[in-house]
């Protein structure tokens, strides 16, 4: 049996993926999790002196500790499980990420097991939103100083 | 009989949401009318707006517009568009546009209070350098 003959068998055989489904669950996790990230970007411009553009930094801490909190009582796996993609691309699937491999690793000791597996999956986050954000800097202030755009 | 339900407020939703025209609110510390009326017909001239603050004080006018879901991409194109007009119109004030959400409530805030001219311009130059906060 080749690859190709070998391919199709495996997906005769595998059960029929729900992508649709899938999308709505993910839809939906993603939704409400940047609902709540609006009301409390809300709330901060309400009950202290933050603006549009200010508030969004308090918000996104409070989303990550949440998510961190979340993770470490176990619920935020079952979110997970729920709503797959929806989950870990907004923002409090980094908390999770840190979270769940810190607690994964802690039988392994504070220092060689949480402390280096910590930021494991968070770690390249991390890297290249510095790095692509370093980049971008860069390229809007060659423009700012050639006249094309201003700040 | 659910399906129709469901459309139903889904209709009315997306038509409530859309082409209305903005909520208007002004204040002036010496009642002028007239500027009054020109800060109003800018603001309702502007299709994209759906709401407007605007306070005169001293040859100082603070604005602050919202605009429509729709248009929010756009949303500091429009501000800078109103900002011209409105400096073209009212050449010997000074000036202040900002589309920033917690400005306008600040701004509406001000306008239902109707402070005195001292709290007003404590207010006023609070909100000016609330705006221009980047961190």
């Amino acid at each position: 049996m080749d690859a190709k003959s070998y391919q199709q068998t495996v997906d005769q055989m595998a059960p029929k993926r729900p992508v649709i489904k899938n999308c709505m669950k993910a839809f939906l996790t993603g939704g409400i999790i940047c609902a709540i990230g609006q009301v409390i970007s809300f709330l901060y411009m309400y009950f202290f002196n933050f603006t549009e553009r200010t508030a969004s930094n308090p918000s996104v801490a409070t989303i990550v500790f949440l998510s961190m909190l979340l993770t470490g009582f176990g619920i935020y796996k079952k979110i997970g499980q729920f709503g797959g993609a929806g989950s870990a691309v907004p923002v409090s699937g980094f908390g999770n990420a840190v979270i769940s491999a810190a607690i994964e690793h802690k039988s392994e000791g504070f220092i060689l097991g949480v402390g280096v597996n910590m930021f494991k999956l968070a770690g390249p986050v991390i890297v290249y939103g510095v790095f692509s954000a370093f980049v971008v800097a860069l390229i809007k202030t060659i423009l700012v100083k050639m006249g094309v755009i201003s700040w | 009989m659910m399906k129709k339900l469901w459309l139903m407020s889904f209709i009315l939703v997306v038509v409530a949401g859309c082409s209305e025209a903005p909520k208007v609110s002004t204040y002036h510390v010496d009642d002028d009318q007239q500027e009054i009326e020109t800060l109003q017909k800018v603001f309702t001239d502007n299709q994209n707006l759906s709401e407007a603050a605007g306070v005169f004080f001293d040859h100082q006018l603070v604005v602050s517009l919202q605009v429509q879901p729709m248009s929010k991409f756009k949303k500091e194109k429009i501000e800078k568009l109103i900002e011209k007009e409105v400096k073209s119109l009212f050449p010997n004030h000074d000036v202040f546009v900002s589309s920033d959400l917690k400005i306008t409530w600040e701004l509406k805030k001000i306008i239902n209070e109707q402070p005195t001219m001292d709290d007003l311009k404590k207010d006023l130059a609070d909100l000016q350098a609330l705006a221009k906060e980047e961190t």
